[in-house]
């Protein structure tokens, strides 16, 4: 009878030691005593970045990691970063942000001479999407963006400005020119701050923000009025805001956080990774210290994702050839 | 309830053992990274933020706060002391404050740094405490053509009167905007004199150049003589004596409204702050010969300048939740990590929050102050050092600066090619201001221009039908051309002269 | 001096034709006002001009009256030993920044201190050595234990099994 139990017991540990054993199957990803790597290709406290802090310990749990740990690669605007990325080894260790438009504007235009496109990258998941707005300040006397555009047409200079070249807001007022057949003068400015500052001065006609943080104060306090949200559906904050589909200009801008790998990583491996950000991002604790922060959370499954940046890159395309105008 | 009862409520809250805690701590961190070259506020704040998360958001800021006014008192001390600036901000208190240095007068210049920015920082935040809703409205009205107008002017009053040849001036200038071009065009997101290398796609690093240029070049001059151990005249009086405040209280006062009128605008940086108030200083001198050799003006005026800037950079980012540096777009992070969002309703939502924190910035001055004042002695002491040993250490000090600029060692090779430079350029006498200058304002004279020219549609109107653009311009032009005139006026007059005499007199 | 400044300044023209040269094939003016091109080639035109103003200057300047600086006169190029003892130093840090990613901070800031004290600085061994132990080491530590700084590390097995 003893010898039968140690038999048994013999069996199982060898049985379980075969089972943890390191072997080609994904099953053991993440391995015990390996670092995530998450790369974040903006200085640390800026743009992403703190995002990104936050939610790094919730996926370390989902995910199982013995460690994750965020990177700063800031440079050339996310293409230093990204350009590290995409020449990771891609077992899956090594992911990170690719913030968009910005991912894709970098990689379309030529004289950025970008090392990826997406055929380089594997879109995993996506963590935030923030709709661009249209807005103008209190004293303006537009209140939808038909004004804006029928006094463009009546000959008057109108000028937008955005947060930079090829920014999401810049993307926006292109389509609005070529929708509305009207001449909208952008001016570029150096960030969210500085097109603010223009607007609330008087500087510009209008301006094109991302809905969050600050800006939803000046918002609230009637300092900005909103013209049109430049997505499919109405935003919670600001339920009598209109969307620019809804004033007859079917526009769709934003400016979105999307974690992706290099190419060729295992599907297992994806399916892994995404379903523990996911996990991470419905944890309660991290969602409500993301509302705190103002962070506007959108999950997207990495086949989702993918659809939702070639749509994005599709449409972009055709803008590059505008940017200089 | 009136500010000043909302002030004196703050107060006793920073005196909260918690708060107060933090404030030291910030204020001595701050002061610890302004030292060291190359680490500035911006990545420290970055790198704290999480911390703040465990603490209550009253205490996070009144921490980051410290960290970030503190560092202006902490980059004077590496600038006098070695010709290294640890900021940019302190870049311009280098020029005269390490000659004054060498000359045996580093403690009066600590002393007046210590002093011009205690005299700054608090009326920054008094302006902060008592008008920021006027100041933030106010400043909004300044747009790209007024800022590329006060650039242009900025610049003209700094290179004109640079004494020697002002050829050399003009090429020294002329090299710091073209290394400001490096990288992709602020307008137009286009690469410039790149080569292909993603690297240089955000330019040359400033910080990294500077402290070759400065710090490095200085040393290669000061070893290429000889290897000595008196480099530094033996050091006179530790603090500022009577005359040197006399002399520093008007440019104090100058430097505290320079500083402040631009700390309230977002987009300037406190370096353009130092640089504009330096500038002014020099034309208001009676001997403008003095500066770059050690005139205490030089450094009172600046110093005093970026300590106010940042103080009223609260401003903006209070009422209106605008970040104008990246310093305070950090704060502001932090701010809203911790869940309180800056804006319209800030003083309204959160008056303890507010009062608290801008008191806590009050008592931060007094305490950077008494604690910098003291310290002089001891900076000064490291100057006894024997240069043969003292020059292997700042050395030190300038790879360590080059690196912590953005962690690669690419930098160093920056800060070294650069410091061989200045070492070249200082033994042919072509002047380093005017390329330091352009180096800083460069680009944004560049893009605040073509910005201008987008908001009015290509109009050049734009630069002589708004008031304020038009006086800068012209204010410009004037400093330009008077000491034309004058030299002019005095070439003819000695024309006459010499003929007269030749004559036999009339 | 004039040689120097002449030399410099044929350099600044050179520089200025290879800016103006570069200049050109970025857009010059866009519909609305000066393109990225614009500016760098007024700076190369710029740079050429008053390049040859220096050099025109130095040729006719024999009347002209020295500008006075407050330094001490000196012969202007060094001797051979002061460009020896420049030339070491530049060239060490250059090695430095190279071999930094390989030996990490410690190992290349004491050979740094160390090599320059001796030689250089004519320093004894014991002062040397203590000097470049505290300013490797001990700055190691103090920036990374309490100032969050992050130095380099060695990368080579050897150097790294070694904990440095």
């Amino acid at each position: 009878m003893k010898n039968k139990f140690k038999l048994a017991v013999s069996a199982l540990s060898i049985a379980g030691l075969l089972l943890n054993a390191p072997s080609a199957s994904a099953a053991v990803y993440p391995a015990k005593g390996k670092t995530i790597t998450i790369i974040v290709p903006y200085d640390a406290g800026g743009a992403g970045d703190i995002g990104a802090r936050m939610l790094a310990p919730y996926i370390k749990t989902a995910i199982g990691a013995t460690n994750v740990e965020i990177v700063n690669k800031p440079g050339a605007g996310s293409q230093v970063g990204i350009s590290a990325l995409a020449a990771a080894n891609p077992d899956g260790y090594t992911i990170g942000f690719t913030h968009l438009p910005a991912t894709i504007t970098t990689y379309l235009d030529p004289t950025r001479a970008a090392t990826y496109d997406l055929t380089k990258l594997t879109p995993l998941a996506m963590m935030v999407v923030v709709p661009t707005i249209l807005v103008v300040r209190a004293e303006s006397k537009y209140t939808s963006i038909k004004d804006l555009i029928a006094d463009a047409k009546g000959g008057a200079k109108v000028t937008i400005s955005d947060s930079g070249i090829l920014s999401d807001g810049h993307l926006a007022s292109l389509q609005l020119q070529q929708l509305a057949g009207v001449k909208l003068q952008a001016v570029h400015s150096t960030g969210g701050a500085a097109t603010t500052a223009d607007v609330l001065g008087g500087q510009v006609s209008a301006g094109t923000l991302n809905v969050g943080g600050a800006t939803n104060e000046l918002i609230k306090s009637g300092k900005l009025r909103i013209l049109g949200i430049f997505s499919k559906t109405k935003d919670k904050t600001f339920p009598t805001a209109k969307t620019a589909k809804d004033q007859g200009y079917p526009i769709y801008v934003s400016t979105s956080r999307a974690i992706s790998g290099p190419a060729g990583m295992s599907a297992s491996v994806v399916i892994k990774i995404s379903s523990a950000i996911r996990t991470a991002m419905l944890n309660p604790e991290f969602v409500a210290k993301a509302n705190a922060a103002g962070l506007y959370l959108k999950f997207m499954w990495p086949n989702q994702l993918q659809t939702y940046w070639s749509e994005m890159q599709t449409a972009t395309i055709p803008l590059m050839a505008l940017k200089n105008s | 309830m009136d500010t000043l009862t909302l002030l004196f409520h703050g107060t006793q809250a920073v005196f909260q053992p918690l708060n107060f805690l933090f404030l030291i701590l910030g204020c001595v961190l701050g002061q610890a990274i302004g030292v060291l070259p190359g680490i500035g506020s911006a990545a420290a704040i970055a790198l704290l933020i999480p911390v703040t998360l465990n603490l209550s958001p009253t205490a996070s800021v009144i921490m980051l706060a410290g960290i970030f006014y503190g560092t202006n008192y902490g980059g004077t001390i590496t600038s006098v002391l070695m010709n290294t600036p640890g900021e940019s901000a302190s870049v311009v208190t280098a020029i005269d404050g390490y000659q004054m240095a060498k000359k045996g007068r580093g403690g009066p210049a600590l002393g007046i740094a210590a002093i011009g920015s205690f005299i700054g920082g608090t009326v920054g935040t008094l302006g902060l405490a008592f008008g920021a809703q006027w100041f933030s409205d106010t400043a909004l009205k300044i747009g790209a053509s007024e800022y590329f107008a006060l650039m242009i002017f900025a610049v003209a009053l700094v290179t004109v009167l640079a004494t020697g040849s002002p050829v050399k001036a003009l090429l020294m200038g002329v090299l710091g905007l073209l290394i400001g071009t490096i990288g992709i065009d602020p307008d137009l997101g286009i690469p410039r004199f790149t080569f292909g290398q993603i690297k240089l796609y955000d330019g040359i690093n400033f910080i990294a150049i500077v402290i070759g240029f400065f710090g490095l070049g200085e040393i290669l001059v000061n070893i290429e003589r000889k290897v000595q151990d008196t480099i530094y005249t033996q050091v006179g009086s530790v603090l500022p004596n009577k005359q040197d405040l006399r002399d520093s209280a008007a440019p104090i006062a100058r430097g505290t409204l320079i500083g402040f009128v631009l700390g309230i605008i977002p987009g300037a940086t406190s370096a353009i702050a130092s640089f504009l108030s330096y500038g002014v200083e020099v034309n208001r001198a009676k001997d403008p010969s003095r500066f770059g050799k050690g005139a205490i003006e030089g450094v009172a005026g600046p110093e005093t300048a970026n300590n106010s800037f940042v103080n009223a950079n609260f401003i903006p980012l209070f009422t209106l939740g605008i970040p104008g540096t990246a310093s305070i777009a950090m704060i502001m992070s932090g701010m809203m990590s911790n869940g309180i969002v800056p804006g319209p309703f800030l003083f309204r939502d959160n008056p303890d929050f507010v009062w608290t924190v801008i008191a806590s910035m009050l008592i931060g001055q007094v305490i950077l102050l008494v604690f910098n004042l003291p310290m002089v002695r001891i900076w000064v002491l490291l100057l006894k050092i024997p240069y043969s040993i003292l020059f292997v250490l700042i050395l030190e000090f300038t790879l360590i600066g080059a690196y912590a600029v953005s962690y690669d060692t690419f930098n160093m090779y920056v800060m070294t090619i650069s410091g061989f430079f200045g070492y070249l350029f200082k033994k042919m006498d072509f002047p380093a201001t005017p390329f330091v200058l352009t180096l800083v304002i460069g680009p944004l004279i560049e893009k605040n221009l073509r910005k201008s020219l987008e908001i009015s549609s290509g109009e050049f109107a734009i630069f002589y039908q708004r008031p304020m653009t038009l006086i800068l311009l012209l204010g410009a032009a004037f400093t330009i051309i008077w000491p034309v005139f004058k030299w002019l006026k005095m070439r003819l007059k000695n024309q006459k002269e010499s003929s007269r005499s030749m004559n036999g007199g009339a | 001096m004039k040689r120097a400044e002449n030399i410099t300044a044929s350099i600044f023209m050179v520089l200025g034709i290879f800016v103006i040269k570069g200049a050109t094939s970025l857009i010059y003016m866009t519909d609305i006002g000066p393109g990225p091109g614009f500016f760098p080639m007024w700076l190369g035109v710029l740079l050429l001009f008053l390049g040859m103003l220096l050099i025109i200057q130095n040729v006719f300047s024999k009347k002209k009256a020295e500008i006075v600086s407050a330094e001490p006169t000196e012969p202007l190029w060094p001797g051979k030993a002061g460009a020896i003892r420049v030339a070491i130093v530049v060239l060490s840090l250059l090695a430095v920044a190279f071999f930094i990613s390989y030996v990490g901070f410690r190992v290349a800031i004491f050979l740094l201190i160390s090599s320059l004290l001796y030689t250089l600085g004519k320093q004894k061994i014991l002062t040397t050595l203590s000097v470049a132990f505290v300013g490797s080491f001990g700055v190691y530590f103090v920036f990374t234990h309490f100032l969050y700084v992050e130095l380099p590390k060695a990368s080579l097995s050897l150097l790294s099994a070694l904990g440095l």
